[in-house]
């Protein structure tokens, strides 16, 4: 027997078997039991939520031999035959492909002619929207005289497009999207029925992307069943090519947390695992949506999820700010847009990941459109001027981040940050660790400025060697294989030895050596760079009680927000380890005044000479 | 001298009618039910008659004229009734006159327009010739005491601001209330009508739907009701309304808050109306928004928008760009009303 897909079989062959279209089944079968029928019905609404099916009904309940009925028998030929799409008496006419006045025409004509099997000659006109002007005054006219034995039912998407002279001779019904507790008790139903093994989180799930429509959530079904022998959200996700609900959640997480390196982790992951990354940009604005939503009051919002989903949802809604979340669904939209024409797809996820989870993408232009001025031609210049600046970031910080997945399990992340400190906290924490003299927003400033130039360093120190080689100063790279960049001053590039690596330190640390290295580093960064070596037990000298920058943690959110807030209070958790140490060592502003972080950036970014220094007494 | 529906059925109560008749006016409700009459007249009058129904834009007129010439073949009466007569070209109605001011015995003519230029030389002979029937719109104050007694009539118990409820949702159409009444009548079953059941059951408006409810919206984003707002939208999503028109009509109510906003403090609500080219209702409510938000608040409001539409149209999914925008402007008049 030739299989019968879901939403055929399930088709409703009783006004009861309709759901969620309560107010239309009554007043229809009122009618039906009254014998007050209309001679034409307009049903509205969107796709997939019954209205041709409800159309059949109302044929059937017109014609059948017990007819006009609310509860036709299903068994008469009439009924049979129009089960069956066979009925003489009801025609099946799809306005996109017959739109025209000639169609009109004959079909005025052939409503004189009496029914020939039942009581009445339906006929259901679907698409009516399509319809020409032409036709539709055609149309009008046989409304305006329609003859007894003849009914009309139009079905439309789109009712805005029927003319008023024609809607108002019909009694509209207008269908609505299911909801989702509706969906799913029809879903589960079917299921039952059927023998499928399904999940309530993938019920869930099926309802949420059917969107109202339970012809699109029978559809989903029957291919999630093809898929497994037990029906998993996750088997939902990958037919549907979503994005799990987990990971949505854990990007909500990053977002609280203000964690880039585990966004930026994430998004690396997703990748790997194949995801589309468009989909998943649309699936976290959707989260987010929902989250909004809740926080507005919206109990409906994400109605649909499981109660341990919907209890992650109401800890969402507590701990991410209105104007974050809105901020967020912002870049993702732009995100969305700008993946169109990246060159690398990834680009724009990254870079909005990164204006969400650092300094607040508010306070850093993130969303453009929303925080730029009405007149926003100099914002427009000012957005793409910040984002060439944060697409090269990006690359740095990808190069970075691959480079530490790779090789630098550098050791555990540190104390103190748990099982939820990211993986390159290292990465993280220079670039959030807040400055250790006044004032404490420059400061903090100042580290973010260092915490991004040693990042772009470690980007290209692949790059150093490589050039190295192909320049044959094999000598050089083999001294310099033993340090690594630690920091940045100004435009010093500190690099460390272990202590027992004297030797190596004081064989590059050469005036000709230094030379090398600057030559090729310079270009690459784009800074004047200088070289500057260092042991490793000089530089840990006092480095022991500075804090750590944020890591993910409860007081995560109350800390973002904090630093939304312009006061820089980052810092928390218990001492850092040694690389948080040494980069909170790093980004401390030296005694001299010039050569402090900050002052040094803002060089490097406005240009302009230092002509004085001013000290104020507090 | 034109008559009235009234003045139609003591006629008609009377016998059957003959001659020429000429049905006027906007009400298309009106309209049918008096040719029905009519029609029921002639065709149940002893000896009984037929009926040709044409159409005033694609009869041609030696059609009518041999039809309106000529008694009937299979009773004592004959009706001709011609829709849409003003659609007619001049010169067609011209070379009707003979016949139609010189009808046989036992033919009626029923003629139905909208409205006929009486600058034309037809339509002076056709309005001296014939009975004129006028149907007119109920006036807007009319309305809720017309959908009382239809209601009435058709079995269904308004109650509390049903009827009131009906128009604002419906629009002031006497056919599109009536069409709904019916409706509304199966759906109650002979149970009091609420206007919550009015809201449940009745379709609003096509072209007026959006337009109030996004009114009603915009109201309640105003007044920082995000819950009722998010619901009416929902609800417009539900039923498949376009997001762009939703969108357009949350701009378009800005626009409104952004003029009031340049109207004199003690403006009356008629130069509220005339200045916001709206009801003085509405006018005042607008008035209100406008006072709470400020020209800056509004134009904020106006920008948002704007940024809506952008992101739509960069392939943001709709419902999700309305829903945020909803909130974003709920959040940020809620703000407002507090400072007010």
């Amino acid at each position: 027997m030739a299989y019968v897909s879901l939403y055929r079989k399930w088709r409703p062959r009783l006004f009861s078997d309709v759901v969620g279209q309560q107010h239309v089944v009554r007043t229809l079968s009122n009618a039906l039991g009254e014998g007050r029928i209309a001679h034409a019905y307009l049903f509205t609404g969107p796709r997939g939520t019954g209205k041709t099916t409800v159309a059949r009904l109302l044929a059937k309940g017109l014609n059948c031999v017990n007819g006009p009925t609310a509860e036709p028998c299903g068994q008469c030929p009439s009924c049979t035959r129009i089960a069956e799409g066979m009925a003489m008496d009801v025609v099946e006419i799809d306005g996109a492909s017959n739109r025209g006045i000639d169609e009109m025409r004959e079909i005025r004509e052939r409503v004189r002619y009496a029914p020939t099997e039942g009581k009445y000659k339906i006929y259901i006109i679907d698409e009516v929207h399509m319809l020409t002007n032409e036709a539709f005054n055609a149309l009008l006219k046989v409304l305006e005289e329609p003859p007894a034995h003849v009914v009309f039912v139009f079905a439309t998407t789109e009712p805005h497009k029927i003319p008023a002279t024609v809607a108002s001779r019909c009694q509209r019904f207008d269908f609505r999207r299911l909801g989702s507790a509706d969906a799913i008790g029809r879903l589960k139903h079917v299921a039952a029925a059927e023998g499928i093994d399904v999940t309530d989180d993938a019920l869930a799930l099926i309802a949420r992307y059917a969107d109202g429509s339970l012809r699109d959530g029978l559809g989903i079904l029957d291919q999630a069943r093809a898929y497994a022998d037990q029906v998993t959200a996750d088997v939902v996700a990958d037919v549907l090519g979503v994005v799990p609900l987990a990971q949505v959640q854990r990007f909500a997480d990053v977002l609280a947390a203000g964690d880039t390196a585990q966004g930026l982790a994430l998004v690396r992951e997703l990748q790997e695992a194949g995801r589309d990354l468009r989909q998943f940009l649309k699936d976290a604005a959707r989260y987010l949506r929902d989250v909004l939503l809740l926080g507005a009051g919206d109990e409906t919002a994400g109605a649909a999820l499981s109660e341990e989903d919907r209890a992650v949802l109401e800890r969402h809604a507590r701990e991410l700010e209105p104007d974050l979340i809105l901020e967020a669904i912002q870049a993702l939209g732009a995100a969305d847009g700008d993946m169109r024409w990246a060159v690398r797809s990834s680009l724009p996820v990254e870079m909005a990941v990164i204006r969400l989870t650092r300094a607040g993408g508010r306070a850093e232009g993130a969303d453009g459109a929303a925080t730029a001025p009405a007149g926003g031609a100099a914002a427009a210049g000012g957005d793409a001027a910040d984002t060439a600046a944060l697409l090269a970031r990006i690359e740095r910080l990808e190069q970075l981040v691959a480079q530490l997945a790779g090789g630098a399990a550098a050791g555990p992340a540190a104390s103190g940050g748990g099982p939820t400190e990211p993986r390159d906290a290292a990465v993280a924490k220079p670039s959030v660790a807040p400055a250790a003299g006044p004032p404490a927003q420059a400061g903090t400033e100042a580290a973010l400025a260092a915490g991004d130039r040693l990042a772009a360093v470690l980007a290209h120190w692949d790059t150093l060697h490589r050039t190295l080689r192909e320049r044959r100063h094999l000598e050089v790279q083999a001294f310099l294989r033993e340090g690594r960049p630690v920091a940045v001053r100004g435009d010093a590039v500190v690099i460390e030895f272990p202590p027992h690596r004297g030797f190596h330190r004081s064989s590059l640390d050469t005036e000709a050596n230094r030379r090398i290295l600057e030559d090729i580093l310079k270009p690459l960064l784009g800074w004047d760079v200088r070289v500057t070596t260092t042991l490793a037990g000089e530089e840990e000298a006092g480095t022991g009680t500075a804090p750590a920058a944020a890591a993910p943690s409860s007081a995560a959110p109350a800390a973002r927000r904090a630093r939304g807030s312009g006061d820089g209070a980052v810092s928390q958790g218990p001492a850092p380890g040694r690389e948080g140490g040494r980069a909170a060592q790093a980004a401390a502003p030296p005694d001299d005044p010039v050569q402090h972080p900050a002052v040094q950036e803002a060089l490097r970014v406005f240009g302009g000479k230092i002509i004085g220094v001013e000290r104020r007494d507090a | 001298m034109s008559g009235t529906m009234a003045d139609l059925k003591r006629m008609l109560a009377a016998g059957p009618p003959a001659g020429l008749h000429l049905l006027l006016g906007d009400d298309e409700l009106a309209r049918d039910e008096a040719c029905r009459l009519i029609e029921k007249a002639v065709l149940e009058a002893e000896g009984g008659g037929d009926r040709m129904v044409v159409y005033g834009d694609e009869a041609e007129p030696d059609e009518i004229a041999v039809a309106a010439g000529t008694g009937s073949l299979f009773g004592f009466r004959r009706l001709v009734m011609v829709r849409r007569f003003d659609a007619m070209p001049a010169a067609a109605q011209e070379r009707l006159l003979p016949v139609l001011t010189d009808l046989p015995a036992g033919v009626t003519v029923v003629l139905l327009a909208k409205s006929l230029d009486k600058r034309m030389k037809a339509a002076k002979a056709l309005l001296a010739a014939a009975r004129v029937w006028e149907f007119s719109l109920p006036q807007p104050a009319q309305l809720p005491a017309w959908v009382a007694q239809r209601a009435a009539e058709l079995g269904v118990r308004l109650q509390g601001d049903a009827a009131r409820t009906l128009i604002d949702m419906v629009g002031t159409s006497p056919l599109a209330l009536q069409t709904e009444l019916e409706k509304l009548a199966l759906y109650a079953a002979g149970r009091p009508v609420t206007a919550e059941a009015v809201r449940d059951a009745a379709s609003v408006a096509i072209p007026h739907a959006a337009e109030l409810a996004v009114f009603q919206m915009a109201e309640a984003v105003a007044e920082g009701r995000t819950k009722e707002a998010l619901s009416i939208l929902r609800d417009l999503l539900a039923v498949g309304e376009y997001p762009l028109v939703i969108l357009s009509l949350i701009g378009r109510q800005y626009r409104l808050i952004l003029t009031a906003c340049g109207l004199p403090a003690g403006a009356s609500p008629a130069a509220l109306a005339r200045a916001l080219g709206i009801p003085q209702a509405p006018a005042r409510r607008v008035a209100a928004q406008a006072r709470a938000l400020g020209a800056e608040g509004a134009a904020l409001g106006l920008r948002r928008v704007l940024e809506a539409d952008m992101a739509i149209k960069k392939g943001l999914e709709p419902r999700l760009v309305l829903e945020t925008l909803v909130v974003a402007l709920s959040a940020m008049n809620k703000h407002a009303m507090g400072k007010y």
